[in-house]
């Protein structure tokens, strides 16, 4: 028995369990924007005057820098609402200084649900890295090592020797306000209008959304935020972004007005929210944008400029 | 909670231990430990099924006392209610609706009006694997190959043994009974083979079958829009799944038991490296096989004796469609198991029937080039029975076999998709390899002889774990936990 349990515990099971520790560690370590943002709200969180809040629209358009009044950008790729509202909740309290908050609510926003969408694998990041406690007890929810694969575990290695100094590995691709700097017009491609593309996929994920109660969710997670934007007495920005016209032509009109209802019914209820809709801007050329549905920096430096007079003038 | 998951190794290690330290050397509690986890396994699944299993559990418990101490006469008749009680089950759970339904396609399609609605039954997992061991229990009593056993712990324990309970193999009360009439006293050679045989079994169900599965579930999903490139690929690649995940349970499931020192029934024997038909059923699923063969073929066998060869094939045609019934609620595993019932009619009537010769190999150590034809014979016409057995129904099954000559659909599949299958196939040529190389063997990880320094063998526990670890694909169900 002594030995049995020697060579499964010492043979295997130890090994493998240190190697699985030490790799889900290392991975953990390795920067990504998910862990800046959260290191840079916990230090810096009592100066920001305006937040922003949203999924990629808002993480590309919006560079606070160009602010007048401090702000940063929180945003993330597929941030649904209820992340938003999560992110939100977490840092109000140590957010005196809060004047604004801007909501990006993109087409697909009110019926959106990362964790029913192809990106749900991001659920992970607000666990591990804001300390979130969403489905606790689901591996692939929590896990870095939940999928993995040989590229895993070279990741995992450089993330051992970045924390050993002798490597520097990074996911991180924002920039010190939270704005993600990597859709630059020389970064673009020459297919980069994916219009037709991005907007199928968004029509797709709206359509299988229809029938959930997901709206409802989501309109209760944005109200939240503004009541207690309300109570503080913080304005709420609802933002439609700018879109290029191969994406806006494929845009469903049932859809459109369903969205464009989720906003403008918050605006009608709340006098601390105002919605602007810039995705039919004829202000924003090609030369601005990444792709369809993104600025690239010349475009989110126009962009965030022109929201920054709005909010001088609110 | 499934055998091959991390809840599963929480579960069997809190067992091992209480299993061999306090309960050392102690028979009766031993047996206690076994039932409670065997009952808290099957409970995680869903709790309502725990009182079908115990009162079952219960009645043929009493009826096999009663069996002993009647009459011959009286002894056959509780038999036969014991044996209808445990067919009445499986047909309340498992084929009721499935009757419910067929009769009312016959009512309508003879032109009467039938709005009958299915009943809301609960399906009990394993069911058809624990009710077959209640019956073998009654039959063997009644054969007078055993005695009752007095003890209902160790009768409880049996029915419900975990490793078993979901997906097999169908342990006989013969091999199995007698083994917990002692305490089990840990044996250091039979918990490595255990752990060894479960690595391969993991391997087996994650590395192959999982990562199969992807393919497969996207073609069976959608037969109508594959060509015949890929739906041949797919009846082709079917059976290889299936085994790997089957087997690969087996494995897990005997290795287990072995643990516990407690030797479980051999499921399967290298069914691919056979050379027709009846060779092939002498080696997959070999526990169902065998309870056929005794409990339904036997006796059918006697009674169709005077009518030789046509006997004979009524026999194995008749034990054939009970196999394939078994395995569920639909025509398709009726025809499956008639098609294979036909695919004996030539063996018998040829003589071969029965026939066990060896293997031979060549001067390479492959198998001769008449035996390695009939092999890829053999594996092609099993091939073609699964796409029957793996469809929804029959009408899929003829879209199936209609789509094997059609080649002007388009099929289109991810890079990612074709990287998955190709990377299972590259494993599934290891396994057959390995598996050639080690058929005179239980499993094939049986490597001692062949492999003596046992630092090497540990190297090769540690690539086969950090193969699992790489290259396992996505959490499966085991096939087999359905029927």
């Amino acid at each position: 028995m002594k030995k049995y349990l020697i060579e499964i515990v010492f043979g295997f099971l130890l090994p493998a369990t240190i190697i699985a520790v030490v790799s889900e560690y290392s991975l953990r370590k390795i920067p990504n924007d998910y862990s800046f943002k959260n290191q840079w709200l916990t230090q810096n969180s009592q100066e920001v005057e305006v937040l922003a809040l949203g999924a990629s629209t808002v993480l590309y358009d919006i560079n606070p820098q160009y602010l007048n009044k401090k702000g940063f950008n929180a945003a993330h790729l597929s941030q649904s609402l209820k992340y938003d509202h999560f992110i939100f909740n977490k840092y109000i309290d140590k957010m005196p200084s809060l004047e604004y908050v801007i909501l990006g609510v993109e087409y697909w926003s009110p019926f959106g649900d990362i964790e029913d969408s192809p990106e749900w694998w991001r659920v992970k990041f607000y666990n591990i890295h804001y300390g979130g406690n969403f489905y606790r007890w689901e591996g692939k929810y929590n896990y870095e090592l939940y999928f993995r694969n040989v590229a895993t575990f070279k990741t995992a290695t450089n993330g051992l020797l970045t924390l050993m100094g002798l490597k520097n590995e990074t996911r991180r691709t924002v920039n010190e306000l939270g704005y993600g700097a990597n859709y630059t017009i020389e970064n673009r491609q020459n297919n980069w209008d994916n219009g037709e593309i991005e907007v199928n996929r968004h029509n797709s994920l709206i359509s299988s959304a229809l029938e959930s109660n997901v709206i409802a969710q989501n309109k209760k997670y944005v109200d939240e935020i503004i009541k207690e934007c309300k109570k503080r007495n913080i304005k709420v920005l609802l933002v439609n972004f700018p879109l290029y016209s191969s994406y806006r032509s494929l845009q469903k009109e049932e859809f459109l007005s369903i969205q464009k209802d989720f906003c403008k019914s918050f605006d009608e209820q709340y006098n601390n929210v105002s919605f602007f809709d810039f995705s039919d801007n004829d202000y924003f050329t090609e030369p601005d944008f990444y792709d369809a549905n993104h600025l690239n920096e010349i475009g989110s430096k126009k962009f965030t400029l022109m929201l920054d007079s709005i909010i001088n003038n609110l | 909670m499934v055998i091959n998951s991390l809840s599963f190794l929480f579960f069997f290690t809190v067992l091992f231990l209480v299993y061999y330290f306090p309960l050392k050397n102690k028979k009766v509690s031993q047996n206690w430990c076994l039932l409670i986890a065997s009952y808290i396994f099957y409970g995680i699944t869903d709790l309502r099924m725990l009182p079908i299993i115990f009162g079952a559990t219960i009645v043929f418990y009493v009826l096999g006392i009663i069996i002993n101490k009647s009459s011959q006469k009286s002894a056959s008749l509780f038999t036969v209610i014991g044996v209808l009680v445990g067919v009445g089950m499986l047909v309340y759970f498992k084929y009721l609706n499935f009757f419910i339904d067929s009769f009312e396609t016959l009512i309508t399609s003879l032109g009467f009006n039938a709005n009958i609605t299915a009943l809301n039954i609960l399906f009990p997992l394993g069911i058809s694997f624990f009710t077959f061991r209640l019956i073998s229990y009654l039959i063997e009593i009644n054969r007078g190959k055993i005695e009752p056993t007095r003890d209902f712990v160790a009768f409880a324990a049996y029915i419900a043994f975990f490793p078993t309970l979901l997906a097999g193999p169908i342990d006989r009360p013969n091999d199995f009974l007698p083994q917990l009439k002692s305490a089990r006293i840990f044996d250091y050679n039979m918990a490595i083979d255990g752990t060894r045989q479960i690595l391969w079994g993991i391997f087996k169900k994650m590395v192959i079958a999982d990562n199969m599965a992807i393919f497969l579930g996207s073609v069976w999903g959608d037969v109508g829009s594959h060509n015949a490139t890929t739906l041949i690929l797919a009846a082709l690649v079917y059976p290889i799944q299936l085994y790997a995940d089957f087997s690969g349970y087996s494995d897990m499931a005997i290795g287990v038991g072995k643990i516990l020192g407690i030797r479980v029934a051999i499921n399967f024997r290298y069914p691919f490296f056979t050379r027709n038909i009846a060779e092939f059923w002498r080696s997959w699923h070999i526990s169902l096989t065998t309870w056929v063969t005794d409990y339904v073929f036997m006796p059918l066998n006697v009674r169709f004796r005077s009518m030789h060869n046509i006997g004979l094939i009524i026999s194995i045609i008749i034990s054939m469609v009970i196999i394939g019934f078994w395995h569920g609620a639909a025509w398709t595993y009726a025809i499956f198991g008639l098609y294979h019932g036909l695919l004996y009619i030539p063996l018998i009537l040829s003589g071969s029937f029965g026939k066990n010769k060896k293997l031979k190999v060549n001067k390479f150590g492959a198998p001769t080039t008449s035996d390695f034809v009939k092999m890829i014979g053999t594996y092609l016409l099993v091939s073609f029975g699964k796409i029957i057995f793996n469809s929804q129904s029959l009408s899929q099954a003829f879209e199936f076999m209609k789509g094997l000559f059609n080649f002007s659909n388009p099929t289109s599949f991810t890079a990612e998709g074709v990287r998955i299958l190709f990377l299972s196939l590259f494993f599934t040529v290891i396994m057959i390899f390995v598996e050639w190389k080690q058929r005179d063997k239980e499993y094939a990880l049986q490597i001692d002889s062949l492999v003596p320094h046992k630092f090497a063998r540990f190297a090769i526990y540690w690539m086969i774990l950090v193969l699992i670890s790489l290259y396992s694909g996505k959490e499966q169900i085991f096939i087999y936990m359905q029927f």
